[in-house]
């Protein structure tokens, strides 16, 4: 079986052929399938969140390349990847990252807009998904008036509304208190097996790392550890 | 459709840069509006002026007089002229002049001053003569030896109204002529060489001194729309024969259409540089507001807002407060351009400075041309997109990821 | 000692970074002042320049710094008020220093003819050599020589008035005006030289003949109309003036600026006008200086809340604040010299050729071809005006910055 993503030989060097040249990633493999859901974890400063960019289409490799669902992510421009990324992949950060002008609700059907969706689709799905996620009570809300829970709850929406093949977490929980944390991850997981959606999200929250079912760790920029949890 | 309300929020999200721009751009604006209305209106009013108080707006000469004003180029046939201009179409008033040199003489000082023989009654419109008169009366078509004399050479003579004088001069056939005529009324156009030098007398009494009968220096036409006086000229041309010229004041009056010019031109060095200040001033506030949104840039495209749309929300933005700002500049601009079109400012401690200049004016209304106004709007609205446009266009140069962590 | 000069260095260096880190502002407030300096320093001397040229035409070719008359003369031109002790006044300027050059004249009305046209004149009766010396009227000349030729029978006319009688070299020209014996007396002359002062009074009129000649003609026994002045210094021209009106009580002595009242009126309007243009620019370039000082505050908020933090004492943030802000003026207005001066140079040395619009700057007396000057308060001004952009423009950003605690924003997020 063909994987759904593949990452074949990835490095990144910051200011190559400089003085302070740092290897944030180097030779990095990994095959994930569809509808997994995976943590990346690691001390800071591992490369998790450079390895998200770049799988995301947010940064440049340096070598190697990304094949999402048979498609190689590295070789496309920039327009390109910005096509793929709003119709493909999903992100959530660890900031929120809602469009601070934009209330919850537009924040959410953003992406469908982007893709030229019906108002009534867009509707629709944002009814759906603020039930599964608990934010229908929220969504005239501008990001400034939400608690930070509510706000990445928001950005999850965000992130699946369009129902990418792919969603990227970078730390989603590293502001949130632990119960809160939780409580996202649950959703996080619903969604994962609900809308069949592949999930990758770095964390170095052993509560949170423990939900998921495959654990990659990185040291230094290298895979140290790549297994299926029981 | 969503950038676009992206764009109108952020305008409104960051309050301060769009009220520094809208008042920075709406006043300049404003600025321009008003400067490039009362440059106009200042140097129609001065040429209007010029032109009405004795030149006119179109003079028929004969085709070599401009070059060389002597008698060896005069007007042959003034009535064959009149008829001519007589069936033009267009045409509100037009009369013959004859213009010599000659010496006056009164008592004991001696002046030399502009002698010229005029029609009393076509006069009236063609020039302000009429319109300016002091003291005593003006001419009429029966008058014999009654002159009508500008008062400020009435002074260096020492003469009034009632007295009489002798000049001696070259009649047309370059015979000697002189005689003794009397002083009927005196006139103050407030051109100070022309009130200093001009004097006048009936044409059919001048032509007997003169021996000018049915000859001119100058024929002159008043055409019924001021603004049409080309198409006037352009006609009158194609009727003449090729021995006269018919020409509008632009070209007669040329100088002083070019000092205008020149004018204008220091006028919008001046302003230019203003400009230039201002420029820099949104294109710094604009790259400030950019950046200080660049992280969220960077967020609007990390989830598949391409450049372009990027591109396009902050160009609309930018075009929305200039559209603004130049609207509101115009209207400001514009009611004040208006407001003195009705009401000319007065400048009376300026007056010598302007009669130096051979200006007979001390009031200056601003032109109110809409067209003139939405050209100055245009010119703004383009200056300050481009203003905008380095910052914008050098944001939307950095990847995603560079965006979300630029400091 | 040793401590502030460290923390001087410090200080330099921390302002120093945080101008190199946000660079493309910093290079666009310095363009901007720069830009800004460079267009008001072109303005100010090229117009200054304009200004002073026309002066300068007026001074040479017509009245000197100083105008003697004899009394009356001025509000009733006639020549039989004549400055008649003109050797006294002679001997009493020739002893004086602050003298530069003396001429004398005798002005009158006439009608210049020719066989076709005439039209209202001055005459001139001067002394050529003297003229030459006190007003250089070579660098007027347009056309022909300066001189009267044999038998002082040549004239120099007036542009203007040549171009209105359609002479030019050799032609005969014939003047007719009153003498004193209120008979009008007339002479010929032909045309030896036409010259241009761009002085409207003397290019449309005047009619340059040899001071004996002049008086032979007008029949003026012994005496002038007029004594023209020039100083080293337009400093003296009032003391001077003052001292001539005690011991000539029966002479009348004016200066440039009340003979040309306009002129004068002219500069005193163009002078307000740079500094209104200078002040509306300056107003809006510290608007600039401002959103770029504030947005740069509220950018490092943390990072003086840190500095505070450790034990940096908030003077020495606000120094850091004021040296930016110093920095960016500084660069600015030392660009913008370099530039306007270069260019006000350049203008000085080769003046801006204007001939395309000649007729409309003819109607202005002034000449084609501008000239700019360069003074050193322009760069004083300048930099006057730089200084005090930046101070009232960074005032308000350090109470924001006082104002909003630092100390706290590190605790915050």
């Amino acid at each position: 079986m063909s994987e759904f993503l593949q990452v074949k030989d990835i490095s990144k060097v910051f200011n190559p052929e400089q003085e302070f040249e740092v290897a944030a990633l180097s030779g990095i493999n990994l095959a994930i399938g569809r509808g997994e859901f995976v943590v990346i974890s690691g001390p800071s400063g591992s490369g998790k969140t450079t390895l998200l960019n770049i799988i995301g289409g947010l940064d440049a490799a340096s070598g190697g390349a990304v094949i999402l669902d048979g498609l190689t992510l590295t070789d496309l421009a920039e327009k390109e990847l910005c096509l793929q990324r709003r119709d493909h992949i999903g992100f959530v950060f660890q900031a929120y990252n809602l469009i601070p002008v934009l209330t919850a609700r537009e924040n959410i059907e953003y992406v469908m807009k982007l893709q030229g969706k019906s108002q009534q689709d867009c509707d629709a799905r944002v009814v759906e998904i603020a039930e599964k996620l608990g934010i229908a009570q929220l969504l005239n809300k501008l990001p400034n008036q939400l608690s930070g829970g509510q706000q990445q709850r928001v950005a999850v929406a965000r992130a699946v509304a369009s129902k990418p093949k792919l969603i990227l977490a970078d730390e989603p929980t590293a502001n949130l208190d632990s119960g809160t944390a939780a409580e996202l991850m649950a959703m996080m997981e619903k969604l994962n097996r609900e809308e069949r959606i592949t999930v990758i999200f770095s964390s170095h929250d052993p509560m949170v790392i423990a939900k998921a079912r495959r654990s990659i760790i990185l040291r230094d920029g290298r895979v140290v550890q790549n297994e299926i949890t029981p | 459709m969503m950038v676009a309300a992206i764009a109108w929020r952020n305008i409104r999200a960051n309050k301060k840069r769009s009220i520094v721009t809208v008042a920075l751009i709406s006043l300049t604006t404003a600025l321009l509006v008003y400067s490039s209305a009362f440059m106009d209106g200042s140097h129609n009013k001065m040429i209007q002026a010029a032109v009405e108080i004795y030149p006119g707006y179109l003079q028929i000469t004969q085709r070599d007089f401009r070059d060389n004003p002597s008698y060896d180029n005069l007007i042959l046939d003034t009535g064959a002229l009149h008829r001519l201009v007589e069936k033009t179409a267009g045409v509100a008033a037009h009369g013959a002049r004859f213009e010599t040199f000659v010496l006056y003489a009164a008592r004991e000082k001696a002046v030399g001053a502009m002698l010229t023989g005029i029609e009393p009654e076509p006069e009236k419109l063609l020039s302000r003569l009429h319109s300016s008169l002091v003291k005593g009366r003006y001419l009429t078509k029966d008058d014999t030896n009654a002159l009508y004399m500008g008062v400020e050479l009435a002074k260096r003579l020492k003469v009034d109204v009632g007295d009489t004088l002798s000049f001696i001069g070259n009649g047309a056939d370059y015979s000697f002529a002189a005689d003794r005529v009397e002083v009927v009324g005196l006139f103050k156009t407030g051109l100070f060489d022309f009130d200093g030098g001009a004097t006048f007398l009936n044409k059919p009494y001048f032509d007997q001194m003169m021996a000018s009968t049915d000859l001119a220096t100058h024929y002159v036409v008043l055409p019924r729309q001021p603004a049409a006086v080309e198409e006037l000229a352009a006609g009158l041309r194609q009727q003449l024969s090729r021995d006269y010229r018919a020409e509008s004041w632009r070209q007669t009056m040329g100088g002083l259409v070019e000092a205008m010019e020149v004018d204008s031109i220091f006028g919008y060095i001046t302003l230019g540089i203003i400009f230039i200040v201002i420029f820099f001033v949104i294109m710094i506030y604009t790259l400030l507001t950019v950046f200080s949104r660049i992280r969220e840039i960077g967020i609007l495209r990390a989830i598949g807002t391409t450049p372009g749309q990027v591109l396009a929300m902050l160009l609309g933005e930018s075009m929305i407060l200039s559209l603004l700002s130049v609207c509101l500049g115009g209207l400001i601009g514009g009611a004040l351009a208006y407001y003195f079109y009705l009401n000319p400012m007065e400048f009376p401690s300026y007056e010598e400075q302007f009669k130096q200049y051979g200006l007979a004016v001390t009031s200056m209304p601003c032109a109110f041309e809409p067209l003139t106004i939405l050209r100055d709007m245009a010119i703004m609205f383009l200056l300050s997109l481009l203003s905008g446009l380095y910052p914008i266009v050098k944001v939307n140069r950095y990847q995603p990821v560079e965006a979300m962590h630029h400091v | 000692m040793f401590r502030s000069t460290g923390s001087g260095l410090l200080v330099a260096r921390i302002a120093w970074a945080s101008l190199l880190r946000r660079r493309t502002r910093t290079v666009l407030v310095v363009l901007m002042i720069a830009m800004s300096l460079w267009g008001l320093l072109f303005m100010q001397g090229l117009y200054e320049g304009m200004y002073e040229q026309m002066i300068d035409n007026a001074i040479r070719s017509g009245s000197g710094h100083l105008t003697i008359y004899a009394k009356g003369y001025r509000l009733e031109p006639d020549i039989k008020k004549l400055i008649t002790n003109i050797e006294e006044v002679a001997r009493f300027l020739a002893k004086d220093q602050r003298v530069a050059s003396v001429v004398s004249r005798i002005n009158q009305e006439a009608l210049a003819a020719t066989a076709n046209y005439s039209r209202n004149a001055k005459v001139l009766g001067v002394e050529l050599g003297a003229e030459q010396k006190h007003g250089r009227l070579a660098d007027y000349l347009r056309q022909g020589e300066l001189a009267f030729g044999p038998k002082a029978r040549g004239a120099v006319v007036g542009s203007g008035l040549a171009k209105k009688l359609k002479i030019s070299l050799g032609h005969k020209l014939v003047l007719s005006a009153q003498a004193t014996d209120n008979e009008v007396s007339a002479i010929a002359l032909k045309v030896r030289g036409i010259i241009k002062t761009n002085n409207l009074a003397i290019d449309d009129g005047a009619v340059f003949i040899d001071q004996a000649k002049a008086a032979e003609f007008l029949g003026i026994g012994a005496g002038v109309t007029q004594v023209c002045v020039i100083l080293h210094s337009e400093e003296e021209m009032v003391p001077l003036q003052q001292a001539l009106r005690q011991k000539f009580t029966d002479l009348e002595v004016f200066r440039w600026d009340e003979l040309y009242p306009a002129l004068m009126q002219s500069r005193v309007m163009m002078e307000g006008f740079s500094y209104v243009t200078y002040l509306l620019v300056f107003a809006v370039a510290a608007l600039g200086i401002f959103g770029v000082i504030l947005v740069s505050i509220l950018e490092r908020i943390r990072e003086f809340g840190i500095m505070l933090a450790i034990g940096t004492e908030f003077a020495l943030i606000r120094k850091i604040v004021l040296f930016e802000s110093f920095i960016i003026g500084f660069l600015g207005y030392l660009s913008g010299s370099l530039l306007g001066g270069l260019t006000l140079n350049y203008f000085r040395v080769h003046g801006l050729d204007l001939t395309a619009f000649s007729e409309g700057l003819d109607a202005f007396g002034l000449d084609a071809i501008m000239y700019s000057i360069i003074k050193p308060d322009y760069f004083v001004t300048a930099f006057l005006a730089v200084l005090l952009a930046t101070i009232l423009s960074v005032i308000f950003p350090l109470r924001v910055l006082k104002k909003a605690r630092p100390i706290e924003a590190i605790t915050k997020l």
